[in-house]
């Protein structure tokens, strides 16, 4: 059962769309990835969910209800953490997490439990008595989802969680938003760090420019990209557009996309059968390969495919 | 309602930070009656003007630091907590009235100091004159309040702000009857200086507190500031629910 329809979502800022006629829905208990390269519309998508911002079209329901046209029913349902976490210099992490905790309707023992142990879990019980401005990134970034976690809202929303984060403190909140989807709440996941994306969710939408480019699970995704192989070549020249053009054109060669430092990265089917004829062309332009490598799609590629540009 | 009283809670958390600014404001509060106010009243032939000083630089001085405080969504803004607070699950009227009430609380708990010395200076501390004077004083920061929170979340520019709530100040303050009695004005000030919510207050204040000043400076019933003042609250909530339903949103501050 959806838990989360978007309807036709369209925000403009001036004559610029940032999120262009997005629609799809989340399933109850599910983690769903929102990946998308800066820019994409994910944070303007999430905004619009939170009641933050107003669509300029369309609408969305979250639990049934509407987020136009009821907006607070909406707020009782939702807790987000935003990209940027939010606090002034002057409060304390115990503060923060505490008043949040409040406004959620948490009360007494409970709060003071739930409080502890999430700050603890993401170390940064330590530092509860600091000021927030003494803290590292990492550890506001900590403080900026340690409100979701102690809320446990119904639909919970993570916006790039663990940027900043490092690897164990990545772990930490990955386990956690796991464990918070496994409670009950259904968890949105914006982030443009495909491998985040890969390990904890359950559905992913790709954006771009927007809108939604594809949508399917980790292992969908991978498979949809046409040509199932992945041939990366460095070669010792940048290759040029009539090398791109012939080797586009050997039968089975889905898409030539140029990277960075020479390298081609081709989209094939049955790959090791056209390798032959792939150098063949190649070496028509009298360029050497530094390096090859043959590979099956990363979430990686799927985002590199669909939106055009590095994760 | 809880989320309004969350709310006021946080500023008036914020304010027990502020000692050190609350003692410094109160110093030169004390400078300025005790050094420009003897002075002017040497000046000013008006019968008892200080006493009449003494109310009307209390009510401008609410208001400035009614608008200084309010202001404080602006800095809050940059920090993003305006989009977070629009996240919370509480309607959009709890925000205004928890930011107006609480921003205007935080007011008059810097002013106190102020006030209590007003009615020392004045011999007039009685359970009913401060009941009576931070009544008014709190409805009277509730309107100014209310108005600066809804007009920066509206503009969401520091620069414009700036520019209207400096125009606003300078206007408001000399067209009031907080330095000088209506008594004293060209008719064509009178209508605008009625129509001010620093006149309704000082003038109220100056019925509570000095009944003698006030019969002879002032032309109004001390019933239509009270009235006045409970619309100008009234009114500055109501605008500022409405236009932070239909109109605010998170975003775009500059």
């Amino acid at each position: 059962m959806a838990f989360v329809e978007i309807m036709n979502i369209t925000k403009y800022y001036g004559r610029n769309p940032a999120v262009n006629g997005l629609s799809f829905s989340i399933e109850e208990g599910e983690i769903f990835g929102l990946l998308g390269p800066n820019g994409a519309g994910k944070t303007t998508t999430i905004l619009m969910l939170a009641t933050v911002i107003k669509p300029t079209s369309g609408t969305a329901k979250i639990g049934g209800y509407d987020v136009v046209k009821e907006p607070d029913k909406v707020r009782s349902l939702l807790g987000i953490a935003f990209q940027e976490p939010k606090s002034t210099w002057v409060d304390k992490p115990i503060e923060i997490v505490e008043w949040h905790g409040r406004i959620c309707g948490l009360r007494g023992q409970e709060l003071k439990e739930r409080v502890k142990e999430v700050m603890e879990r993401l170390e940064i019980w330590d530092q509860r008595n600091k000021f927030f401005y003494q803290l590292s990134g990492g550890n506001r970034k900590r403080v900026e989802v340690a409100k979701v976690f102690v809320q446990k809202p119904k639909f919970a929303i993570f916006d790039e969680p663990t940027a900043q984060v490092d690897v164990l403190g990545k772990h930490a909140i990955w386990d956690m938003i796991k464990e918070l989807r496994d409670s009950g709440s259904t968890v949105m996941l914006a982030t443009n760090d495909t491998n985040e994306a890969d390990i904890i969710s359950d559905r992913i939408g790709i954006m771009h420019e927007g809108k939604l480019v594809s949508l399917g699970t980790p292992s969908e995704l991978k498979d949809s990209i046409p040509g199932g192989d992945i041939l990366e070549i460095q070669l010792n020249i940048t290759p040029h557009d009539e090398m791109v053009r012939q080797l586009s054109d050997i039968e089975g060669v889905s898409r030539v996309v140029l990277s960075e430092q020479n390298m081609l990265r081709m989209y094939l089917n049955r790959g090791e059968e056209l390798v032959p004829a792939v150098l063949e062309r190649i070496s028509r332009f009298g360029a050497k390969i530094r390096y090859i490598k043959m590979k099956e799609p990363s979430l990686d590629d799927v985002f590199l495919y669909f939106t055009g540009e590095r994760g | 309602m809880r989320g309004a009283l969350f709310l006021i809670g946080r500023e008036l958390s914020k304010t027990r930070r502020y000692k050190f600014f609350i003692a410094m404001r109160f110093t030169w509060f004390a400078i300025q009656v005790a050094v420009f106010g003897a002075v002017m009243s040497r000046i000013v032939t008006i019968p008892k003007f200080y006493e009449f000083y003494l109310v009307g630089v209390y009510s401008s001085i609410l208001f400035t630091l009614s608008v200084f405080i309010s202001y404080e969504i602006l800095e809050e803004a940059e920090d993003g907590l305006f989009e977070y607070f629009l996240s919370l699950p509480m309607g959009r009227w709890e925000f205004v009235l928890g930011r107006s009430v609480g921003c205007a609380i935080s007011s008059l708990a810097y002013t106190i100091p102020m006030l209590l010395l007003v009615l020392l200076l004045l011999g007039n501390i009685t359970p009913f004159s401060i009941a009576l004077s931070l009544f008014s004083s709190l409805l009277f920061a509730i309107g100014i309040s209310g108005i600066v929170i809804t007009f920066v979340s509206l503009v969401k520019s520091s620069d414009v702000s700036d520019i209207v709530f400096g125009a606003v100040d300078a206007i408001l303050v000399r067209l009031s009857t907080a330095m000088y009695p209506l008594s004293a004005m060209p008719s064509y000030y009178r209508i605008p200086s009625v129509a001010n919510p620093i006149t309704q207050l000082a003038e109220f204040l100056r019925y509570v507190l000095s009944p003698d000043v006030f019969s002879y400076t002032y032309f109004e019933p001390p019933g239509s500031a009270v009235a006045f003042l409970i619309g100008f609250s009234i009114s500055a909530f109501m605008i500022g629910m409405l236009v932070f339903e239909r109109k605010v949103e998170g975003g775009g501050w500059r």
